[in-house]
């Protein structure tokens, strides 16, 4: 029993995921976390005088005070700059550490001022569980970084390190939702749901009496029919409740997790309460891993780029290490000129081996069968048309003197990584060698 | 993942869990963990007050802050219930004044920033204000009753 109980904790936590996933989910929340503070200023909660500080539980315990404006400021500041860091994952682990200490204290910060609200809870504990995992191993300059230097030429392989952390955020928002539903039920009973209370409450939050302001007046509408007032708290209730069954069932999940975030979006449109920053934890209940796989399925597939390298260039690897992890939508096909030269020359008799070994080559081949060769800084033009984080920049790549620019960069860069990568006998020796070897 | 860091996971997991799970069966609040006690109580009355600040301008005309933008950081509902807790608290009279003083004064700052395009105040006063809920809202800007609490100037 215990040791059944044991298997399914791991495997509900531990089972392997991609990590593709769980950075899709970094780069969506921190990104939004960042967009969505960047306004906002806590520094002014350092200029209130003592009377108005009703310190909560973590910050009484570790007696954390209101630090002046100023230093709040300096704290926001590189807050934010964590935020920003922790969504294109640069630094990411040290990014994602500050995200969360700073981030605890500085959401925190105004429940110590009269009223916890319960908007960042979920935040906070995202932030937390992603300052303690891998999230940056995928979807981050640092893997690109490392793929770049050689230190990570494989895509990471699926692990339990990229499922517990996004477990995490469903179970932390399982227990929000649940525990919201049974306080309801212990403070009130059932006549939360089967009197006139939801309908009272839709008309009183008109007052001006919320943190934000009810984005529309269809409270009132709703207010206006105690059935419907009713339905909805009987739903509201209900999802609430019942919102653990996400975390086990995927069946349940598919209706739960929606619901879920309607009725938030409800409680804004309806009653005011702000739960953006909530909402933006709704990026983990997404199977990133699996939308870019459809994507790949029913995105046109155009034509074919197959991109031809030379393996035994470290410089050529490690580029090629990065485009794998570019290459979203799954367009492009990489083979090393050295290893699969005998293939290559029977598939495509028009490629030749020196160009392949001195230039990245990129072999096009279009729906009606013609191929066509593109060459170094044209052969990067050529794979950026399906590399969607390039697609911004293909305008620039074919401004006028851009490509003149662009060839010679290549040939300058590449002239160069000949020298490093095949140093110990010159480049020459390598492809003589390789030569040798392709014959043998 | 090696064993020392699946136990750390462990403990940080069960930590969560366990953290939360007291909160909800001693129905208490140690922020971040809560029992979500949000809306959870009962709404029979069809009347309620809340404590709201009433700027007065030079000509003696009274306005409401029921805006964010007045009072920020703070808002409509922390504001008031933070001055509900220090009435009720010992020495409340002289507290909320205090308080009400830290208002006026972030409430000029805003304004001199061109944060909110509220008049210039010679005093905020703090009213105890009561509505009859209105189904359509109509008495928003129409309270019952209000009384008043405290005043500070500048």
């Amino acid at each position: 029993m215990i040791r059944r109980a044991i298997g399914w904790w791991d495997a509900f936590w531990f089972t392997p995921a991609p990590a593709s996933t769980l950075g899709a989910c970094r780069v969506l929340f921190f990104g939004s976390l960042f967009l969505w503070q960047w306004h906002h200023d806590f520094s002014a909660w350092g200029r209130f005088s003592s009377v108005l500080w009703m310190p909560v539980w973590l910050f009484d315990v570790t007696n954390i005070p209101a630090f002046p404006a100023p230093v709040i400021a300096v704290m926001q500041s590189l807050w934010k700059a964590s935020l920003l860091l922790s969504a294109i994952g640069l630094f990411t682990r040290p990014a994602m550490v500050v995200a969360f200490v700073l981030g605890t204290y500085l959401m925190g910060l105004p429940h110590n001022f009269g009223q916890t609200q319960h908007f960042d809870t979920l935040v906070v504990f995202a932030s937390g569980a992603l300052a303690l995992s891998r999230a940056g191993d995928a979807c981050s300059a640092d893997a690109l970084i490392a793929a770049a230097r050689g230190r990570a030429i494989d895509l990471p392989r699926d692990d339990g390190e990229y499922r517990w952390p996004i477990r995490f955020v469903w179970v932390a928002m399982a227990l929000i939702f649940c525990a919201a539903g049974l306080s309801k039920l212990r403070h009130s009973g059932l006549e939360w749901i089967f009197s006139d209370n939801l309908a009272w409450l839709l008309r009183r939050q008109q007052y001006h009496i919320s943190d934000g302001e009810p984005l529309t007046r269809w409270g009132l509408l709703v207010a206006r029919h105690s059935v419907a007032a009713r339905g909805l708290a009987l739903a509201s209730v209900s999802i609430e409740l019942f919102y653990p069954l996400a975390l086990v069932s995927r069946r349940a999940r598919y209706v739960l997790a929606p619901a879920g975030l309607a009725m938030l979006l409800g409680i804004r449109l309806l009653m005011g309460p702000t739960f953006e920053q909530f909402m933006m934890c709704y990026v983990f209940w997404i199977p990133w891993a699996s939308v870019a796989a459809a994507v790949r399925r029913h995105a046109p597939s155009g034509a074919n780029r197959l991109v031809v390298f030379d393996g035994s260039c470290g410089l050529c690897t490690g580029t090629i290490a990065v485009l794998r992890r570019l290459d979203v939508l799954g367009r492009l096909r990489v083979t090393d000129a050295r290893t699969d030269w005998i293939r290559l020359a029977a598939a495509y008799p028009f490629l030749n081996l020196e160009a392949c070994l001195t230039d990245m080559q990129v072999v096009v081949t279009r729906k009606n069968g013609a191929s066509s060769v593109e060459t170094g800084f044209d052969a990067y033009r050529s794979m950026a048309w399906v590399v969607p984080l390039a697609w911004p920049l293909l305008p620039l790549l074919y401004m006028p003197g851009v490509p003149a620019v662009g060839r010679r960069v290549y040939r300058f860069v590449a002239s160069h990584r000949s020298a490093d990568t095949c140093g110990i006998t010159g480049l020459q020796d390598c492809r003589i060698a390789e030569r040798e070897g392709g014959r043998a | 993942m090696s064993s020392l860091r699946r136990t750390i996971v462990n403990l940080v997991l069960g930590a969560l869990i366990a953290g939360s799970a007291y909160d909800i069966v001693s129905d208490q609040e140690h922020w971040p963990f809560s029992q979500y006690p949000m809306f959870s109580g009962v709404w029979r009355s069809p009347t309620f007050t809340w404590l709201r600040l009433f700027g007065v301008t030079a000509d003696g005309r009274e306005f409401p802050l029921d805006a964010n933008r007045f009072i920020e950081p703070f808002d409509q509902s922390r504001l008031p219930k933070a001055l509900r807790r220090i009435l009720d608290g010992p020495d409340g009279q002289a507290r909320v004044r205090t308080a009400l003083a830290d208002c006026l004064a972030r409430y000029e700052d805003l304004r001199r920033q061109k944060r909110h395009d509220g008049a210039p105040l010679t005093a905020l006063r703090l009213y105890e204000v009561e509505w009859t809920i209105d189904p359509d809202g109509a008495n928003i800007d129409r309270p019952d009753r209000r009384a008043f609490v405290a005043e500070v100037r500048p």
